[in-house]
């Protein structure tokens, strides 16, 4: 991360650390919206973070995200910032507050029809919570942004290992305003939402994988058995040290991603599944050490190490799992047009 | 936030494209000129000619001030030829210790002498160096050296054994870490590195075959090899200090991942030939894999380049690149199942070598001490 990221990095960590504690996470999870954290989220101006000209950067967006995981913020924080950000480009000013948005890798099976809108959205993030949903739809063959207030949706109430609410969501023929629905701009598509989505989720990620190892390496300096700390035991540094080396690949990469999303270069694509595969494929390795190290403490629910891991093993799967983009990459590789491997990977 | 997740690669500057292309079409037309076949494996394949054509393009001692035959480009650029000839598997074994540690070490540590007689030499791919570290007695524990160097009238005389020194038998130096004086309560006092001639010293080198049945490595005994004072590197009694810096440049570099990548590189183009869909997702995990080595290794050359110590850095990419090389192995298996039957087909070959990579330069378990002291656990 260069400097600049730093200091936002910095900001938004005292702020998730300030607000958002084990107490309000635990409460979130029995429904209680977190409203004190929400609102200092929406005052340091981190929703808006990735709409154009925002003036903050996407590595400055990644490293707030970063700090959101590490302190397991449960609020709808990178879905609100991608739905403001197609919403913004697409012209169109969503009601303030927490947003979320239905992103799928595949085409939108949600309908316009002379401006009724109706779809099935499953597992929307957070949805019985926001103020609207961003998605995007089809108005015969056209493709439109549609922001959708979420108390016309029927909702079907769901929720993710975390507890973090995942409902399935049915507009039928809602009529939408003006202010509800554009034109897609060029280059807002299924395929760019997702990816983004996956970015975003593997920012999160990678702030929670590093918690857990801070968390894991504390225990294990503090926790005593057979006469000295746990962690001057050799099998459990090395498997500290196993969980070091999967929060800084997962760092890493993500780090290439961002830039060379931002940068718009042509090994994006690639950069950003790697990314959330390699955060998906640390998340159970990291789940796995992190409570090994922690003994029986780390299954209760009083301590906070399980805020975490709950979150780090559904976001895994979130935005296609490590399988899906292993896959996704590994069909591009061998594809018969693909150039030669080292070609391939060296591509900026 | 912890240093593991601060490991940022670096942007790589402009120059990189234009670099790159000028690099694959030397390798290109080299390759044409020599014949040589690709190996991935750094320290495979020794070619004079090739080091020397390497040399007069102004690839080795890329680093170094121009005064001492280098370039005075950044770690970036240095970074940038190294990865583009591990992925051509081009031949290196004759350049790689000395451009990689021996050089960067005598520019730190050594005389004003010894860097005027053998920089510009090493950037010409004329000169080379093999490492003198290991012993019978002392492996992962370098400190427990046996070799002794002892005053002389003249100079020093040394006495004792090195192990598993690669490419002695053809290189021309051997950078040699001796005691010198008692150990102390920390064991890391009393050392001291020695340049050794290995073409007029009275060292003996006798050759001790791996595995596979080649001569790579060898023995070098010192039986009272009486060598002159000009050739103590450095600070006598601070060998300690500039050992774990050489370490740190042995360690630092993409060598540390890239050691199957041409392996890798034939099985994506088999399963590519077939339409394989069945092997998309292990070489998908596989190039995640490769991908985040390479943006850690990356970082790496950034902390170099700011003049920082990358020494946790290149611990986790020499730790997990041993792992993704040994992953690319099983991948390859699965994937060319009639190709790993003889010692001669270069699948087979690559099972019977590459579990040896992840032992030179330090074990995966040294490693990861050294990644756990950097936690706070040691
Ligand atoms: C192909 C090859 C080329 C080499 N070239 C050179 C060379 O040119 N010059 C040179 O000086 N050396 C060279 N080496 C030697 C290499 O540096 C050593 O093999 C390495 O440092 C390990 O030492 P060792 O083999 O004595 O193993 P040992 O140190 O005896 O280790 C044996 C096993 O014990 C483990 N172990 C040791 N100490 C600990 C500990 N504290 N905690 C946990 N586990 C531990 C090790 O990880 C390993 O698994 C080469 C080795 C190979 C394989």
């Amino acid at each position: 991360m260069n400097d600049a990221n730093n200091l936002v990095a910095e900001a938004a960590e005292r702020l998730f650390a300030d607000l958002s504690t084990p107490a309000v996470v635990r409460a979130a999870e029995q429904g209680i919206w977190p409203d004190a954290l929400w609102h200092s989220v929406e005052e340091a101006g981190f929703c808006t973070a990735l709409e154009p000209d925002s003036g903050v950067s996407l590595g400055e967006t990644l490293a707030i995200l970063r700090a959101a995981g590490r302190h397991a913020a449960p609020i709808p924080l990178p879905e609100t910032m991608l739905a403001r950000a197609i919403a913004a480009r697409a012209g169109l000013t969503p009601p303030e507050g927490p947003l979320s948005i239905a992103v799928s890798d595949q085409p939108t099976t949600l309908r316009l029809e002379a401006r009724h809108f109706s779809g099935t959205m499953r597992r929307v993030p957070f949805a019985r919570q926001v103020k609207a949903i961003v998605a995007l739809a089809h108005d015969n063959d056209r493709s439109m942004v549609v922001c959708a207030p979420a108390e016309r949706a029927r909702l079907t109430p769901g929720r993710n290992l975390a507890g973090e609410p995942r409902d399935d969501v049915v507009f039928d023929r809602l009529e939408l305003s003006d202010g509800g629905m554009a034109t897609a701009p060029k280059g807002i598509h299924e395929a760019w939402g997702f990816k983004t989505a996956a970015l975003l989720r593997s920012a999160q990620m990678v702030g929670a994988l590093d918690a857990a190892l801070a968390m894991a390496v504390r225990y294990a300096n503090e926790r005593t058995q057979f006469g000295r700390p746990i962690g001057k035991f050799q099998a459990i540094q090395h498997q500290l040290a196993a969980l070091g080396g999967e929060v800084a690949a997962s760092s890493a990469m993500l780090d290439a991603a961002a830039e060379a999303v931002a940068m718009d270069r042509p090994s994006a694509a690639l950069a950003v599944a790697s990314a959330k595969a390699r955060a998906s494929e640390a998340a159970g390795i990291a789940a796995t050490i992190a409570h090994r190290v922690h003994g029986a403490i780390g299954f209760t629910r009083e301590f906070a190490l399980q805020d975490l891991t709950r979150r780090l093993l559904s976001w895994r799967d979130d935005n296609g799992s490590e399988r899906y983009w292993q896959s996704y990459i590994g069909h591009e590789a061998l594809a018969p047009k693909a150039a030669p491997l080292w070609p391939f990977l060296s591509t900026p | 936030m912890s240093i593991f997740a601060q490991l940022t690669p670096p942007v790589l500057p402009e120059g990189t494209a234009r670099l790159r292309a000028e690099l694959r079409e030397f390798l290109a037309e080299s390759r044409r000129a020599l014949g040589w076949t690709p190996n991935s494996n750094f320290i495979g394949v020794f070619s004079a000619e090739f080091s020397r054509l390497l040399g007069a393009r102004g690839y080795l001692g890329v680093t170094w001030p121009k005064e001492y035959g280098g370039q005075a480009s950044s770690a970036l650029d240095r970074y940038i030829v190294t990865e583009e000839l591990l992925a051509a598997g081009a031949p290196c074994a004759a350049h790689w210790v000395a451009d990689r540690q021996s050089g960067p070490l005598l520019l730190r540590f050594g005389s004003e002498a010894q860097r005027r007689d053998l920089l510009p030499g090493i950037a010409r791919g004329e000169c080379y160096f093999s490492i003198g570290m290991s012993e019978p007695d002392a492996g992962s524990d370098l400190a427990a050296v046996r070799t002794r160097a002892t005053r002389t009238p003249r100079g020093w005389r040394i006495d004792g054994a090195k192990v598993w020194t690669s490419n002695a038998h053809v290189n021309h130096y051997a950078i040699t870490l001796c005691r010198t004086g008692p150990a102390g309560d920390s064991r890391h006092e009393g050392l001291s590195q020695f340049l050794i001639d290995l073409k007029t010293d009275s060292v003996r080198i006798n050759p001790i075959l791996n595995l596979l049945g080649d001569h790579e490595f060898n023995e070098m005994v010192f039986d009272g090899v009486e060598i002159p004072a000009d050739r103590l590197i450095g600070k006598e009694g601070d060998g300690w200090t500039q050992v774990r810096s050489e370490l740190a440049f042995e360690r630092s570099g993409p060598e540390r991942f890239f050691g199957t990548f041409h392996l890798l590189t034939s099985t994506v183009e088999a399963a590519r030939a077939r339409g394989d869909k069945a092997a998309e997702r292990a070489l998908g995990r596989l190039i995640v894999h490769f991908l985040s080595l390479r943006s850690l290794s990356l970082a790496v050359a950034g902390v170099l380049q700011a003049g920082g110590d990358p020494g946790v850095a290149a611990a986790l990419v020499k730790d997990m690149g041993a792992r993704f090389e040994l992953d690319v192995l099983e991948v390859a298996r699965d994937l060319m199942p009639d190709a790993a039957t003889t010692p001669d087909d270069p699948l087979g070959r690559a099972i019977l070598q590459v579990p040896s990579y992840a032992l030179r330069g330090g074990t995966p378990e040294i490693m990861r001490s050294i990644i756990a002291r950097e936690l706070g656990l040691r």
